[in-house]
């Protein structure tokens, strides 16, 4: 097995430390009142990391090995969390039930954001760890500390993968124009006319079309037909239902 | 029997249409008068965010822009030629004008 990083793209590298550090954020904004922001960085996974596996062993889930801390001992966490309070802080049940806590939190972020797996599963100390990808060692550092994260490639190709989905081949996410504004239209054909009968149009004529009163609307965005919907109104503006999309129609 | 096949070379045309040449079409109108066109009616409009259009949902409710009595555009291509309102025609959509642009 080949231990580096370097079968990732660099948008690749920066994507992955986006997905990690986005994970961060959240976390360190519900367990860090400073407001120091995480810097993280992708080091390549060697021997050395293999080793302080076996030795000290990597803290993850005990239902997903996929991601975990390198074991250190709760002084570091210390450091992390009770900035400035270290040596006010008990060394009881408690601070050691926060930390762990503050850990599966961290990994629930990383790994799934879904805080329903925190429930019911413990963190667990592992060392010998088979890796179904190539592993990747985060370091991520808040203030002065520095954390250790290893998770698997398989785990990161998961990640990847659904952000794929939503980014487009030159890796500019859809995030960066989220805020672009996009016009939409409703708008049906009449029947054709006549040169003629155009010129001869006035006031109060009706023109009839070839659209049922029952018939749904299409929306245009830019011209391009992306929904159907039916029209009414809402709070004294005209508004429309979206009923379906333009492909399930079809 | 043979075929003799032979390269056309087309020849150069100069246009000799002066001031004074008499029109080729009398009646304009009854030639464009064949010409079809159609007209498009917008009930509305409205501006979303790239955000919001791609969190539409089936069932979403989007307020357009335009109040309820607002008359409604007609076009021809994108050229406004007026406005009017919605009406039923039998069981069929039609379009009342209320007003032309001149």
């Amino acid at each position: 097995m080949k231990y580096d990083i370097g079968f990732l793209k660099k948008n690749e590298k920066n994507q992955l430390i986006e997905v990690i550090y986005e994970s961060t954020k959240q976390w360190c904004e519900q367990w860090l009142s400073s407001d120091d922001k995480a810097i993280i960085e992708l080091s390549e996974y060697s021997i050395y990391h293999q080793t302080l596996i076996k030795d000290v062993g990597l803290i993850c889930f005990d239902y997903n090995q996929k991601a975990g801390f390198l074991n250190t001992n709760n002084e570091l966490w210390t450091k992390i969390l009770f900035k400035g309070l270290e040596q006010k802080i008990p060394t009881g049940n408690l601070t050691s039930f926060l930390i762990e806590s503050a850990k599966k939190d961290f990994l629930v972020k990383i790994l799934e954001n879904d805080e329903s797996n925190n429930i019911g599963h413990h963190l667990a100390e592992a060392h010998d760890i088979s890796f179904l990808g190539i592993p990747i060692v985060f370091d991520i550092h808040l203030g002065n500390e520095k954390i250790q994260l290893l998770v698997d490639a398989s785990f990161v190709n998961t990640r990847l993968d659904i952000d794929r989905a939503n980014i487009s081949n030159n890796f500019i996410t859809v995030d960066s124009v989220h805020e672009e504004i996009a016009d939409l239209s409703i708008k049906f054909n009449l029947d054709k006319l006549s040169i003629q009968d155009l010129m001869d149009i006035q006031v109060g004529d009706v023109i009839k079309s070839n659209h049922h009163l029952i018939e749904p609307f299409n929306v245009l965005c830019n011209d391009n037909k992306i929904a159907f919907c039916s029209l009414g109104q809402s709070e004294n503006h005209r508004a429309i239902l979206l009923t379906s999309n333009h492909e399930t129609k079809k | 029997m043979t075929t003799q096949i032979n390269e056309i070379n087309l020849p150069t045309l100069t246009d000799v249409a002066g001031k004074n040449s008499p029109n080729l079409i009398k009646d304009k109108l009854s030639v464009v008068d064949q010409v079809e066109v159609e007209l498009i009616v917008e009930v509305g409009s409205a501006k979303l965010t790239v955000g919001e259009l791609l969190n539409l949902k089936q069932g979403s409710l989007i307020k357009l822009d335009q109040l309820v009595d607002e008359p409604l555009k007609l076009y021809l291509k994108d050229r406004l030629l007026g406005y009017g309102k919605l009406v039923a025609v039998d069981d069929m959509l039609g379009f009342q004008i209320t007003q032309l642009n001149p």
